[in-house]
């Protein structure tokens, strides 16, 4: 009899609709154990207050009558089983220095390669006084790289994912890495 | 619900049973019988398209089989997903089986009344959940689809995106596969009271069923493909990793490649005049899944049976499937050696297998359980045909005066198989749960309704107690538009444009197929490109064919 009503049990629960509740927009919600948005705005600002907390920065800025060190984001390798979108991490990690006042950033990549056409093409269609002239850019002192890995066990219904996010800067000039950081995220999904 | 049921008095408790649970009855009987075509029928158009090449044909055809909602919203997914690839609609298929990707987690909690569904109408009545292998199906075709769009990239950054993204689906596939072998060793979960008296009671009939046989799960191919990927991102540790556990793959024999493919792991020669191309075929069909089902009963003082009509002697797929999953926990192995040919270890044909766990005399007398079991009832199960799966084209790659087999393949079809009759024991003891249960919900119905002064009443229960019994069915559910099988070849071209052909001949129809690719070689890189080789108009023998 027992069994009986659980089958009619089955049937009054598979009576329910979905249900719809609103949420604060500034409330973190984590449907899934995936990278999402705040693991990529913690991570960054974790790392990024590591990051200046290490020698390099107040050697940088005794040595250069104070001045605000140059870093250029290079490649940030997404070697992890999720999707992960690297431009909003580097943004993010971008948004936390800037904030702070403390480093400048040069533009990486397709970005410089637009801004150079862009100049290129200042020369031929803007008015002389308001050109923004090649060969004046700033040069990076330091060069930021990194990779995002992840690893995921799981057994009996329950999953562990680890991302580790390694990041290191280096002196564009002396090749010296000047810091290392590593940011492990856990997540049980069960 | 429980609880104010309980307060009932036994008078009212039979008023509602009659009442109420008799049309709920007949409600399961009805869908039970709704639902016997199997899944491979209801897309049969979609396959006959997809083997005449006409892919845009297929698609119409899915869209009027299956919708992108409801219980089989997976399969639409991983269909059409795999429909858009076909067609070189790369993003769309991407962005489908992505869709598909997050339905078939594996650790999604399944609603309860799917779980009641499954357990009281049948397992095809139930949203499908999909497995391992099809997890990293999904991670391959994603992973063609960045391969070929990095081709298309107009920039280095692009193309370096891209080929990123393959490397996440080659992640995703490792981890799909040693899921699967993970699961071998898994333990029951947590499940409720209900759930485990039923695990207790079947477990005493049959014995252990959490023996399952570990899968296979080293895919040497893949790992090559993931090897290639890593060279395109200039990653040579990466690279070196995922060469060397594909050459411990083949080493190991865990495939059927005719040679070992010195060729394909060796390190790109290409220099400044000459670049390299990769080529992935996908040819033919995956087989589907059948249904058989046989007669289960408590013997007379010889416990738990189970009985066939198939005939053994003459090795019918059917036969081969009973004998090899009924040998038990060890059928597995009793497949595998089938599926090798090797006769001496096939096992002596059986239409009745014994399970001397339990005698009547465990059961309660004149209980409605031992009614049930010494009445007997049907009990259904998927399964494969037993012909060969080995890799069934063989094909070249053609250009200028020069020819290079593409001789190193891997056969989903063997593979899909393979993994089912690891699976088969699994499903074999849910299988006989199940119908235990709907045998014993219609059994204490009838008994209740064949109480009552209404006729209406009475019918409604021995409608019931027939349907219960005559709606026995498997769950044949699978991703049908899957390659049969996959072919790959690596070749050195110099740079410039150049037209290809790949001439395919699939061994068992003696179908041929000429195809022409265009390919556009840059000195010093790795180009890439996937077809598709339909294996013709001759599918509906395909799987009845035998070496």
């Amino acid at each position: 009899m027992r069994l009986a009503l659980l089958f009619l049990a089955g049937f009054l629960t598979a009576c329910s609709g979905p249900g719809l509740q609103r949420v604060d927009a500034d409330q973190e919600l984590e449907l899934t154990d995936r990278w999402n948005a705040r693991d990529s705005r913690e991570v960054s600002e974790s790392m990024m207050t590591d990051m200046l907390s290490f020698p390099w920065y107040s050697e940088y800025r005794i040595n250069h009558q104070d001045d605000r060190p140059k870093v250029i984001v290079q490649q940030i390798r997404n070697k992890s089983h999720d999707h992960i979108a690297v431009d909003t991490f580097i943004n993010d990690i971008k948004r936390s220095l800037l904030q702070r006042g403390k480093i400048d950033f040069v533009a990486a990549g397709a970005e410089r390669d637009d801004v150079r056409d862009e100049k290129k093409d200042q020369e031929l269609n803007a008015s002389q006084e308001t050109q923004k002239a090649l060969g004046q850019e700033s040069g990076a002192d330091f060069a930021l790289t990194g990779v995002i890995n992840s690893y995921v066990d799981q057994l009996n219904g329950k999953r562990a994912t680890y991302f580790q996010v390694d990041l290191k800067l280096i002196d564009l000039l002396t090749n010296r890495e000047v810091w290392i950081g590593q940011k492990k995220i856990q997540k049980l999904m069960k | 619900m429980v609880l104010t049921l309980n307060g009932l008095s036994l008078y009212m408790y039979k008023v509602f049973l009659r009442q109420v649970l008799a049309i709920p009855t007949l409600a399961l009987s009805l869908v039970a019988l709704q639902g016997c075509a199997t899944y491979g029928s209801s897309i049969t158009q979609v396959r006959t398209d997809v083997s005449s090449s006409d892919f845009v044909a297929a698609e119409e055809s899915l869209e009027k089989a299956i919708k992108p909602f409801g219980d089989d919203q997976l399969l639409y997914f991983l269909e059409s997903g795999m429909l858009a690839h076909l067609q070189g609609r790369y993003v769309d298929s991407n962005n489908l089986l992505e869709q598909a990707y997050r339905l078939i987690d594996p650790i999604n909690n399944v609603a309860l009344s799917d779980r009641l569904k499954a357990i009281a109408f049948s397992p095809r009545a139930s949203t499908y959940m999909g497995n391992n292998f099809e997890r990293s199906m999904v991670g391959f075709i994603k992973l063609l689809n960045y391969m070929n769009l990095a081709n298309q990239a107009e920039s280095d950054s692009e193309r370096t995106e891209l080929l990123g993204g393959a490397r996440v689906e080659s992640r995703r596939i490792r981890i799909a596969l040693d899921v699967s072998e993970n699961e071998a060793s898994e333990k029951n979960g947590p499940a409720t009271k209900n759930v485990r008296e039923m695990d207790r009671l079947v477990s005493d009939m049959m014995g252990d069923q959490t023996r399952v046989p570990i899968a296979q799960s080293s895919v040497p191919l893949l790992d090559l493909i993931t090897s290639y990927i890593y060279e395109m991102l200039d990653e040579s540790d990466d690279a070196r990793i995922a060469r060397a556990r594909s050459t411990q793959g083949y080493q190991q024999g865990l495939t059927h490649s005719p040679q070992y493919p010195e060729h394909l792991v060796s390190w790109s020669s290409s220099d400044e005049d000459s670049g390299e191309l990769i080529l992935v075929q996908l040819a033919g069909l995956i087989p589907e899944q059948k249904e058989l089902s046989f007669f289960a009963g408590l013997g007379g003082g010889s416990g738990l049976y189970f009985s066939n009509d198939y005939d053994t002697e003459s090795d019918s797929d059917e036969g081969i499937w009973f004998n090899s999953v009924l040998s038990g926990p060890t059928g597995y192995q009793v497949w595998l050696n089938h599926q090798s040919g090797n006769e001496k270890y096939r096992g002596r044909p059986r239409n009745k297998v014994y399970f001397n766990q339990v005698s009547p005399g465990y059961f309660e007398s004149e209980s409605p359980l031992l009614n049930v079991l010494l009445q007997g009832f049907r009990v259904a199960l998927s399964y494969y045909p037993s012909s060969s799966y080995q890799l069934d084209s063989e094909s070249s790659i053609i250009w200028h005066q020069e020819e290079t087999d593409t001789n190193l393949g891997l056969s989903l079809a063997r593979k899909v198989a393979n993994d089912h009759a690891a699976q088969a024991w699994k499903e074999l003891f849910l299988a006989f749960a199940r119908e235990l249960f709907q045998q014993l919900l219609a059994e204490q119905v009838y008994q209740v309704t064949n109480d009552s002064d209404s006729q209406l009443v009475s019918l409604l229960g021995v409608v019931g107690k027939v349907g219960a019994f005559a709606g026995t069915q498997a769950d044949t559910r699978s991703w049908l538009t899957l390659p049969r099988e996959v072919r790959i070849a690596r070749i050195k071209l110099p740079a410039g444009q150049h037209t290809l052909s790949v001439q395919t001949t699939f061994r068992y129809s003696g179908y041929d197929k000429r195809q022409e690719i265009s390919v556009d070689i840059t000195p010093g890189k790795i180009s890439f490109v996937s077809l598709y080789t339909a294996d013709g108009p001759s599918l509906n023998s395909r799987t009845e064919m035998t070496p």
